[in-house]
């Protein structure tokens, strides 16, 4: 909407390309140290594949099994992409290529190393794609609410979508395949071998033991992939508030890419749960459209867009605050994001159980109150301290962004004092809008609209490189109502 | 704008009165609770003994469609209710309403959309 980016100039993105070059190769590092330790796991049966995610659920076939199992052709294309990205590495080491083309092969190398993982993303989708239509009402809204909500110099609207994807397909990617191996490999150190010794009893209570290990064995390979999900959100929001360098990085943009971030792989995972709890009714008492209730409704705000925007916020507040106090900071939005993460899905897990024990599962008040209750209940701290860190930080952007707004005021220039005056304080911002829709149509005040964001945009850009958002400022004012609203 | 604004903060008022009727009337409701499963640290419990494994019931699609529609007119009555309120702020730091449109023709003249001698273009306004 604000579309600054278009009219900045070419930037030197290098501290980002750095990063993400790094990040991908730390990831494929422990991919296959991953795979190492899978492989190396003890086998249970005499029949087990080589790697335990070509396992298949004998119960789950089709569609659900490709939503449990890593498909084959994936992790071909995994190996593939790491080969490939060797070999442009070894290229590019070979002929050392300069400016534009080392910027390309980079991120050309990024891409094929962690874009194969994204398939796994991409597979829930197209095997689902009315579950997925079906969340995207939600998830648009609260981008909406996010690009909208931050009332001075936005995150560009590319970035948002950027932070978005690399949640839904890097981020669930990771995490499903890190996981997945995992699993495997807790799974083979961790649980017993079948033995059947011929007496009912004796086989019930191995029964009972083989559960509680298999539990076990689910709740380490959990613990596991919030860890991967957050060191994956932090690269995407650390590679992202790099690339904004030369704007005013602040709490907020941190808040609100961290945010976005989680969106995208909350996104896939409603998919993954609508169809996995919805086809486990019998079971777990849930359908596809309760799954929907918790996950892209009243819960839509928590679970990984809460923790992925503390994260962020808290790596926005380690990059922009003292130096001294930058490990502390990474390390206590590490421990937020993973502790908060497990300890609220197993607190809520636990409360789950206590009403089991005294109550019967369904019913109106289960799903519309009791069931949300006790989902968000343990992420209530959680919230309040990501709603204290995004009060904190508005203010905070919203002191600089005036001082910054009035000291670009000049006679004829593309802030003059009167518009200062307005662009500094929202709620007039805001009444300047809905009065020229009100006087001149919806198109004046769309042309109104893009004019305070490019303005906004100049206020917290960079003062040496806002040359372009300079002349975008003046060719937006030349354009005048009527012209910018037939443009839109 | 009278208007509007009594349409708003009526719209504000109903959904206030609704999410209340809706947060009281269900827990004061004498019905069983408990919690179907939501996420990765849910155990599911089946109990050899009972009927049906010890589950009494699902948290239905129906029911839960019940609460995407509360949701949805709550979160956007709240932002439409939101909105207003903070244009009446914008509005209440302006003089009165003469001086509210000369304001806005003003700031309008600044950010040089328009011109002086340009007629309101929107609809009922002679466009």
């Amino acid at each position: 909407m604000t579309g600054p980016q278009a009219a900045e100039p070419p930037r030197e993105d290098s501290p980002a390309r750095d990063r993400a070059l790094l990040f991908a190769r730390v990831t494929i590092a422990l991919y296959l140290l991953e795979l190492l330790l899978n492989l190396m796991r003890p086998h249970l049966s005499p029949n087990e594949p080589t790697l335990s995610i070509f396992v298949r659920d004998p119960g789950a076939s089709g569609s659900l099994g490709r939503l449990l199992s890593m498909p084959k052709a994936v992790f071909w294309t995994v190996v593939a992409g790491i080969v490939l990205g060797a070999a442009l590495q070894v290229y590019a080491r070979i002929t050392r290529p300069e400016g534009r083309r080392e910027a390309a092969l980079v991120w050309a190398t990024v891409a094929v190393l962690l874009g194969p993982f994204a398939l796994l993303a991409l597979t829930v989708v197209f095997s689902y794609p009315g579950d997925a239509l079906l969340c995207v009402p939600g998830t648009a809204f609260v981008l909406a609410v996010l690009h909208l909500g931050q009332r001075f110099g936005r995150v560009p609207l590319t970035l948002l979508a950027a932070a978005f994807g690399w949640g839904a397909l890097i981020v669930f990617g990771l995490g499903r395949a890190f996981s997945g191996l995992a699993l495997g490999t807790i799974g083979g150190y961790l649980l017993p071998r079948p033995t059947s010794s011929g007496s009912a009893l004796d086989d019930l209570n191995a029964l009972g033991g083989q559960v509680r290990d298999q539990f076990r064995m689910i709740d380490l390979a959990v613990l596991h992939l919030f860890v991967v999900n957050a060191l994956a959100v932090a690269a995407g929001v650390v590679v992202l508030l790099l690339l904004l360098r030369h704007r005013v990085v602040d709490v907020v943009t941190g808040f609100v890419l961290g945010a976005a971030t989680g969106l995208g792989c909350a996104f896939v995972e409603s998919v993954l749960f609508i169809r996995l709890y919805g086809s486990l009714t019998f079971v777990n008492g849930a359908t596809g459209g309760f799954e929907y209730w918790i996950r892209q409704s009243i819960g839509l705000l928590g679970g990984s867009v809460l923790f992925g925007a503390l994260l962020g916020g808290g790596l926005a507040l380690a990059l922009t605050g003292p130096r001294e106090n930058r490990t502390r900071t990474v390390l206590a939005a590490f421990a937020t994001a993973v502790g908060g993460t497990a300890g609220s899905e197993t607190l809520a897990g636990w409360l789950s159980k206590i009403t089991h024990e005294h109550l019967s599962a369904g019913g109106t008040f289960d799903t519309l109150i009791a069931s949300p209750a006790l989902w968000l209940l343990p992420q209530l701290p959680f919230a309040v301290v990501a709603v204290l860190l995004l009060v904190t930080g508005l203010r905070a952007r919203a002191a600089t962004a005036r001082t910054a707004i009035l000291a670009r005021a000049e006679p004829g220039g593309p802030i003059t004092s009167v518009e200062a005056y307005f662009l500094a304080d929202p709620p007039l911002r805001l009444w300047t809008l809905a009065g020229t829709w009100k006087r001149h149509g919806p198109a004046a005040a769309l042309a109104v609209y893009r004019l305070q964001c490019a303005q906004l945009d100049l206020a917290s850009s960079d003062p040496e490189a806002g040359g372009p958002l300079r002349a975008k400022v003046m060719r937006l004012k030349a354009n005048g109502l009527t012209r910018a609203g037939a443009a839109s | 704008m009278t208007a509007v604004r009594g349409v708003f903060s009526g719209a504000a008022r109903v959904v206030v009165l609704g999410a209340l009727a809706a947060c009281l009337a269900l827990p004061l409701a004498p019905q069983k609770a408990s919690a179907c499963d939501v996420g990765y640290g849910y155990r599911p419990r089946l109990e050899l003994g009972k009927p049906h494994l010890g589950r009494g019931g699902t948290c239905s699609t129906g029911t839960s469609s019940v609460g995407v529609l509360l949701v949805t007119v709550v979160v956007l009555g709240g932002l439409a209710a939101a909105g207003s309120a903070v244009v009446r702020r914008g509005a209440s730091r302006l003089p009165g309403p003469p001086g509210r449109d000369q304001a806005l023709t003003d700031y309008l003249q600044a950010t040089g959309l328009v011109t002086p001698s340009s007629p309101p273009s929107g609809p009922g306004r002679g466009n």
